[in-house]
């Protein structure tokens, strides 16, 4: 627990939840302001039923990408700063160290999208749309399982590779799995060894865009698909595992 | 005790997985089908008229195989699906 408390202090501290509140004001300044909206096709788009629903996926992927950045560098800071040394003198074993830093991650990660959601929280009401407001704690917790995915798959291969390595190959994977739907399609246009790989990819990689959908179903009243949800906890599970498999050597 | 109580857990999420899971062609798919073989009036009205969907075999890939529906001529509505792997 006091791992866990002292994970997020050190978010507050180093003034990275600071700076994804910064990216949710300005988010919620960009599609309120009246001055900055999205056009289609040389037209304004402010009809708040389609707008939503952009808005929702474009919360969800800055979410997830916030997600990796907030939890690549947790683990191996422990280690350069020696804080793992503390840890090991009180007898606690690397598995439930790591799960604990991990488990921080995660919070930091909830915390930081939970702002991006105030923001779009904000918006729905100015627009007129408050009865957003009794949906957004279900639609928050769905979100919440995509981003366990994203932060734990990126705390665990921080155990053993390096913040930028991790970094670049959990956001490849992420995309992978933001574009699964798309990429399907594209598997189909392909042949040869490229095939194989993106087959490969796409059986391992869960279909986070589908699971990220979820979240946005219940906020606009649509049925919820609960296989996929179900898949993601199921991810969450085995991802898990490594936390206790990889070891990390003290240098 | 904790490490069966994780394991427990596993092993209720891989079968809650299991059976939530949709296999085979999807009831949207199945919908999408049977809506073209209602609409072949229509089809008649903007300019493909004699084109039959029943006519042809019908491919849906579901990301991991190809689900081939091929409707009957002779019974109405009626029609057989193939899965062929890639």
């Amino acid at each position: 627990m006091a791992v866990i408390q002292n994970v997020l202090r050190e978010k507050i501290r180093r003034k990275e939840l600071y700076v994804v509140t910064a990216i949710g004001l300005l988010l919620l300044f960009l599609f309120t302001s009246g001055s900055g909206t999205i056009m289609i096709g040389g037209e304004e788009i402010t009809d708040y039923n389609v707008l939503a629903p952009v808005l929702i996926t474009i919360i969800n992927v800055m979410s997830g990408f916030l997600a990796i950045l907030l939890s690549i560098r947790t683990i191996p800071d422990e280690y350069e700063r020696k804080t793992s040394h503390l840890i090991w003198i009180r007898g606690i074993s690397q598995g439930v160290y790591h799960g604990s830093l991990a488990i921080g991650n995660m919070l930091s990660s909830y915390i930081s999208a939970g702002l991006l959601y105030v923001g779009l929280l904000v918006f729905s009401v100015m627009k007129g749309h408050g009865e957003i407001v009794i949906r957004i704690v279900p639609s928050f917790m769905l979100l919440l399982v995509s981003l366990s995915v994203i932060s734990l798959f990126s705390s665990v291969i921080s155990i053993v590779w390096p913040p930028v390595v991790t970094g670049s190959f959990a956001a490849l994977l992420f995309l992978i799995g933001i574009l699964h739907g798309f990429l399907e399609l594209l598997v189909t246009a392909v042949s040869g060894a490229a095939s194989t790989i993106l087959k490969m990819l796409l059986y391992v990689v869960p279909d986070l865009n589908r699971m990220q959908k979820q979240a946005g179903n219940v906020l606009e009243g649509k049925a919820v698909d609960v296989h996929i949800v179900l898949v993601g906890l199921f991810t969450i599970y085995i991802i898990s595992l490594f936390l206790f498999l990889f070891k990390r050597k003290e240098t | 005790m904790n490490k069966i109580v994780y394991g427990l857990v596993g092993i209720a999420l891989f079968f809650s997985v299991i059976a939530t899971g949709s296999y085979g062609l999807t009831e949207e798919n199945i919908e999408i089908y049977q809506m073209a073989m209602e609409q072949q009036q229509e089809l008649g009205n903007v300019g493909f008229p004699g084109f039959d969907v029943r006519d042809y075999p019908v491919s849906f890939y579901t990301g991991s195989a190809d689900y081939v529906v091929t409707g009957k001529m002779e019974s109405d509505g009626q029609y057989e699906i193939k899965k062929e792997n890639r």
